[in-house]
């Protein structure tokens, strides 16, 4: 069995395709969306999902969050005693999403297609393969997010010609995909976007404010436990000026209580910036799709961020439309990659439908580049693959050495659109040693390979001798070879999960806790008390008992929560 | 009738197929192929599906293009009576509808090119014109036939071509007033906050327009445009966005091309200054003007956009004029020929500007090449030069000795020198010239090196390129001693029976160091180079082209500076 994934930086979400149409997936607690959290519990067993999120303020030196971002680097995160690399957090998340969807099939997993941002860079699907081999599922497929979106989409309205443009505002990233149907032919035209924008920097942006409203000291940006609990507030403010005016964030910091109401306008205000950048890659992707707003059919939201009225009210103004809402902007990724596992499983209901994708960047090498009157600067990018051309593609160029008598060329492979390649990104570099001979004998024919998961090879070949070198991108930190991966696979699997039948007890227990720590006074010790109840209940090992015990405590959990935490705004 | 080309044959297609029939056979022929299993095919597919699209498409467009070129040509002198005053005016008394004559019908943002025909609002330096008059008002002359069938944004009824030519002509009403690029930037800011500015087409639209303006040469204003521009579309860090605007956007982009690069040069500022003097109108005074000579040829040979761009055609060509006026730079022997140890650093400043000129210009070495700047913009193509001078290699041998003064300058004691050598004996494609030696093995004295200070002494001692002085040859042989110099330690032994009288004179070490220049000081180490000898490698190394660029325009630039500011003349007879 085939699943589709997105595994996103604030949540994620399995989804299958069946029955002819994708279907999302809940997991243990009966929830679509699992948060991309991971916690070590106190007997030592991993959580993933809401408990760990829970425990993320409770518990912040046992818990990781929003690794996603730093996937493809060798960045670690400490849990506990242990540090654990990006791949590895997001390979537990990928495990429990994984035995959720065996646990509602019925069937073993073994495959999946995991969505990925259109703009990540080739290290960091690479590093999303290995989190999948490390959860024991084949990751064949990335599949871009943007991509994901519009397949769910095109699916929705199929058999239909039409052009529209996907705005996809996820929790870490957004990413802009123009997608034409014809004859049952789904082609993305362009894509754009920016790998380090996304509902977590509007959270930033409230912290930020509550930090300047009320004057908080820089020292409390230290404490990881204090950061965690006003974020948790700050997601809370965010989602509730969703349907309200105004929302307040109450943290507490020691005896000391904080409190700050925002309204709809003054997060807008402190938002400013991040809109303003909303607007280049939708730009970029117009441009490149060669079309204006006004000839797209429809303008389609993805990501949970899109929910923000500030964002529809942006996505509005700049279409001159009101944007379409039809699918959960949380679960399209993940359905339209299911989509895409029912493509490649060949699905019969899908024999008709054919995809076609983009290069999300350019690729080149550093050249230098002759002036009017000769002279040479180095430092020029020289795009072998333009952006937005279909993948998979493969193209060649030819290249001299500089000088006369060079005895090696070094090809410098980069990523990105700017002009001097001291503002892309480097991928590697390769030696290519030369023959000797004038100039014009010494060409290296480079060929770039880029394939419909978005990774990239590169091949020179001497035109002279017929030698090849192959690109082998080294002393990349941010990236596990084989052997590592398999010491690690063998590390995670010394790991206890938390079972999973047990998760939804857990799951309230970390709520419980996590409520206590914020209480304070008599509603605390009340608190303390039914928690220490249920414990009981627990111990006692009667599944029956224990599950309403636990829908008991989740009731007075959700009385206690909508009551203002401490009484009136500090 | 005519063979059917291959991309239309591989769809299985006739000559005569419209978009939708290639669209369909290229889904069927798609379904038929594994993208991920059979790259090439896909690959091969693609393309055919690519060229038989443009190949459906392109009747119609011929079509459209002549009808759009009917409208501008009527169009043109109407804009002309719209923006730029009465002096061509009374040609179409329905002046107002000259941009919706212009737009043309089908909308692409390749399009958006006319921009460039159409050349909107310039009354800034025109007092005939208020600012406020070139508003082409949108609702009466705006032919609706021809406006594209879509609707409208919301909250904006008028066409967005229509909504940023409006913005675009506010825009240009300021430019004139502009003094900075910050006022540019702001004024564009403006532009962007604007409400009718909101739609992304309005927004492509202005881009377009400023486009367009910049890429009809030098108006006031377009410095600080340009400037902004840069920044606010993004030109510079994405490659393809001018590309998307059509013939202004290709005119601009070698002018952003070059820009970037000359922004990577230290002597940007230098370059500017050029430019600001071209702006001015003003012949600047003879002094001046040789001493930006070698930037103001550098920019002709080498940013002919960008100067284009950034100063009026007329103050190119007047001082190309003057230079070629100027008075040959004949040995002046009234100035001051001993100002003090200042006018030896100009001398040294000189010969640097010699071999900045020669290489930025990749000229011959030859002894005259200060005396005109015709001569100066020899090309390194140029047959005849002798001895392979102004070969590539020699340039970069050169750039490679003004490199190492470069970092002498830095404090770089290996490097002064090394640098003190090439200059001596005339070596790695420096002329000789003992005094700029002189100098740079003194100033390495100063920095603690007992090489610099025997190899000084010497020069001291045998009076080559310094005033001969044994007294202060034998201070400089003994710092050489104290630093373990055996050779040092000889020539004290071998100089001190002759010369009785010393101990006063290592006072004097210290004034020469002090003209190296204070913002010399501060300018940044580059982070290329971490070792002096590292120019001796110069010839082994991979790429060639990053060292080029580090070395670029370092060393004239002082020298000019020198020249510009100390006056002094004397010193800078090129050497022989």
């Amino acid at each position: 069995m085939i699943v589709g994934i997105d595994l996103g930086t604030t949540n994620s979400l399995v989804a299958v395709w069946r029955d002819g149409k994708p279907e999302p997936i809940p997991n243990a607690l009966g929830e679509l969306l699992t948060p991309s959290c991971v916690s070590l519990d106190d007997d030592g067993t991993i959580l993933v999902g809401r408990a760990a999120r829970e425990r993320l303020q409770t518990h912040p030196e046992r818990t990781a969050a929003v690794f996603k971002r730093y996937m493809g680097s060798d960045r670690t995160f400490r849990l506990g005693t242990r540090e654990f690399r990006p791949e590895e957090l997001s390979a537990l998340v990928l495990r429990s999403l994984k035995a959720d969807a065996e646990a509602h099939l019925g069937v073993p997993v073994h495959e999946a297609i995991v969505s990925v941002p259109a703009y990540f860079s080739d290290a960091q699907r690479k590093a999303t393969r290995a989190a999948g081999q490390l959860a024991g599922l084949k990751v064949d497929r990335l599949l871009n997010e943007p991509t994901a979106a519009a397949l769910a989409y095109g699916m929705h309205q199929r058999g239909s010609e039409t052009r529209f443009l996907v705005f996809d505002l996820g929790g870490g990233t957004f990413d802009v995909s123009i997608l034409e149907m014809f004859e049952g032919v789904m082609e993305v035209r362009a894509t754009a976007g920016d790998n380090l924008l996304g509902g977590e920097d509007f959270n930033a942006c409230l912290v930020d404010l509550f930090f300047e409203r009320r004057n908080l000291s820089a020292a409390l940006r230290q404490d990881r436990g204090f950061l965690h609990r006003l974020g948790a507030q700050a997601e809370a403010a965010k989602r509730a000026l969703s349907t309200h005016r105004e929302a307040t964030m109450q943290v507490r910091d020691g005896e000391t209580e904080h409190a700050l109401t925002v309204d709809e306008a003054a997060f807008e205000a402190a938002s400013a910036q991040l809109l303003k950048r909303l607007r280049g890659p939708v730009e970029r992707a117009l441009r490149d799709a060669s079309l204006r707003a006004s000839q797209l059919d429809a303008v389609v939201l993805a990501g949970g961020a899109t929910r923000m009225p500030m964002i529809r009210r942006l996505a509005t103004t700049l279409f001159g439309r009101f944007p379409l809402v039809e699918l959960d902007p949380d679960q399209v990724v993940a359905l339209g990659a299911a989509v895409q596992a029912g493509l490649k499983a060949r699905d019969a209901a899908l024999r008709e439908v054919v995809m076609t994708d983009v290069a999300p960047y350019s690729m080149g090498l550093e050249v230098v580049k002759r002036l009017a009157d000769g002279a040479i600067v180095a430092g020029h990018f020289d795009p072998v693959i333009e952006r937005n051309v279909a993948v998979p593609v493969s193209r060649s160029k030819t290249y001299f050495p500089v000088r006369e008598g060079q005895r090696e060329i070094e090809l410098c492979i980069y990523q990105g659109e700017a002009r001097l390649v001291a503002d892309d990104i480097l991928l590697g570099k390769l030696h290519v040693p030369l023959p000797e001979g004038p100039i014009h004998e010494c060409g290296v024919e480079v060929r770039f390979t880029y394939d419909v998961n978005g990774l990239l090879e590169v091949e020179a070949a001497v035109l002279k001798t017929g030698n090849m070198s192959r690109l082998v991108i080294e002393g990349n930190p941010g990236l596990l070879t084989p052997e590592e991966i398999d010491a690690r696979l063998k590390a995670l699997s010394d790991l206890k999960i938390h079972p999973r039948e047990r998760l939804e007890n857990r799951t309230a227990l970390a709520r419980g806790e996590r409520l206590y720590q914020q209480l304070r006074g008599e509603r605390r010790e009340w608190l303390a008390a039914r928690i220490l109840e249920f414990e009981q209940i627990l111990s006692a090992g009667d599944p029956r008992r224990a599950s309403a015990a636990r829908r008991a405590l989740e009731d007075q959990l959700d009385r206690l929560e909508r009551e203002p935490l401490f009484d009136g705004p500090g | 009738m005519p063979r059917v080309p291959p991309f239309l044959e591989r769809l299985g297609l006739g000559p005569e197929a419209d978009v939708r029939e290639v669209r369909r056979a290229y889904a069927r022929e798609l379904r038929r192929i594994d993208q991920e299993a059979d790259p090439r095919g896909f690959q091969a597919l693609r393309e055919a599906y690519e060229a038989a699209l443009q190949w459906a498409e392109r009747p119609r467009d011929l079509d459209e293009l002549d009808e759009s070129d009917g409208g501008e040509s009527a169009a043109e002198p109407e804009a002309a009576e719209t923006f730029e005053g009465p002096e061509a005016g009374g040609r179409d008394p329905e002046g107002t509808e000259a941009p919706g004559e212009d737009a043309p019908p089908r909308f692409t943002w390749r399009e958006a090119a006319r921009a460039a025909r159409f050349r909107a609002g310039e009354p800034e330096e025109d007092p005939a014109q208020p600012p406020s008059e070139p508003d082409p008002a949108p609702a009466p002359g705006w032919p609706r036939g021809r406006v594209p069938p879509d609707p409208p944004p919301l909250g904006s009824p008028a066409p967005p071509e229509l909504l940023a030519r409006v913005v675009f002509a506010e825009l240009c009403a300021g430019a004139g007033r502009w003094r900075h690029e910050d006022d540019a930037r702001d004024a564009l800011e403006r532009c962007f906050a604007d409400p009718r500015l909101a739609g992304l087409e309005q927004r492509i639209e202005l881009e377009a327009l400023v486009a367009a303006r910049l890429s009809e040469g030098w108006r006031p204003g377009n410095e600080h445009l340009f400037a902004a521009a840069l920044e606010r579309f993004e030109w510079r860090h994405d490659r393809r966005r001018l590309a998307q605007l059509g013939a202004a956007g290709a005119a601009v982009d070698p002018i952003v091309e070059e820009a970037v690069v000359l922004r990577g040069l230290e002597e940007h500022e230098r370059y500017q200054r050029v430019a600001r003097w071209l702006r001015s109108g003003a012949r600047p005074p003879d002094d001046t003007l040789e001493t930006l000579a070698p930037a103001y040829e550098l920019l002709r040979a080498r940013f002919p956009a960008w100067l284009r761009a950034m100063a009026p055609a007329e103050g190119i060509e007047r001082w190309a004029a003057a230079l070629a006026q100027l008075p040959k730079p004949a040995p002046r022997p009234a100035a001051a020929p001993a100002r003090s140890p200042g006018n030896r650093w100009g001398a040294a400043f000189a010969v640097i500007a010699v071999v900045g000129a020669l290489r930025i210009c990749g000229a011959a070495l030859s002894s005259d090449a200060r005396s005109g700047p015709e001569k100066l913009r020899l090309s390194p193509e140029r047959p005849g030069l002798p001895g392979g001078l102004g070969s590539p290699e020699h340039i970069e041998k050169l750039l490679a000795a003004v490199r190492a003064f470069q970092e002498c300058e830095q404090g770089k004691v290996q490097a002064c020198v090394v640098a003190g050598f090439a200059h001596l004996h005339g070596e790695r494609g420096v002329p000789a010239n003992p005094a700029f030696a002189a100098e740079l093995f003194r100033k390495a004295c100063t920095l603690g090196s007992g090489e610099g200070c025997l190899e000084f002494g010497r020069l001291l001692q045998a009076g080559e390129g310094v005033p001969r002085d044994e007294a202060a040859a034998l201070a400089h042989y003994a710092r050489a001693c104290d630093q373990e110099l055996p050779a040092g330690c000889a020539a004290v032994a071998a100089l001190r029976p002759a010369a009785q009288e010393e101990a006063e004179r290592p006072a004097r070490r210290k004034e020469p160091a002090r003209p190296v220049r204070g913002a010399q000081g501060e300018r940044p180490a580059r982070p290329e180079v971490d070792h002096a000898d590292e120019w001796m490698k110069l010839d082994h190394g991979g790429r060639s082209g990053g060292l080029v660029r580090m070395a670029c325009d370092g060393g004239d630039a002082a020298a000019c500076e020198a020249l510009g500011d100390r006056g002094p003349k004397k010193d800078a007879a090129p050497p022989e």
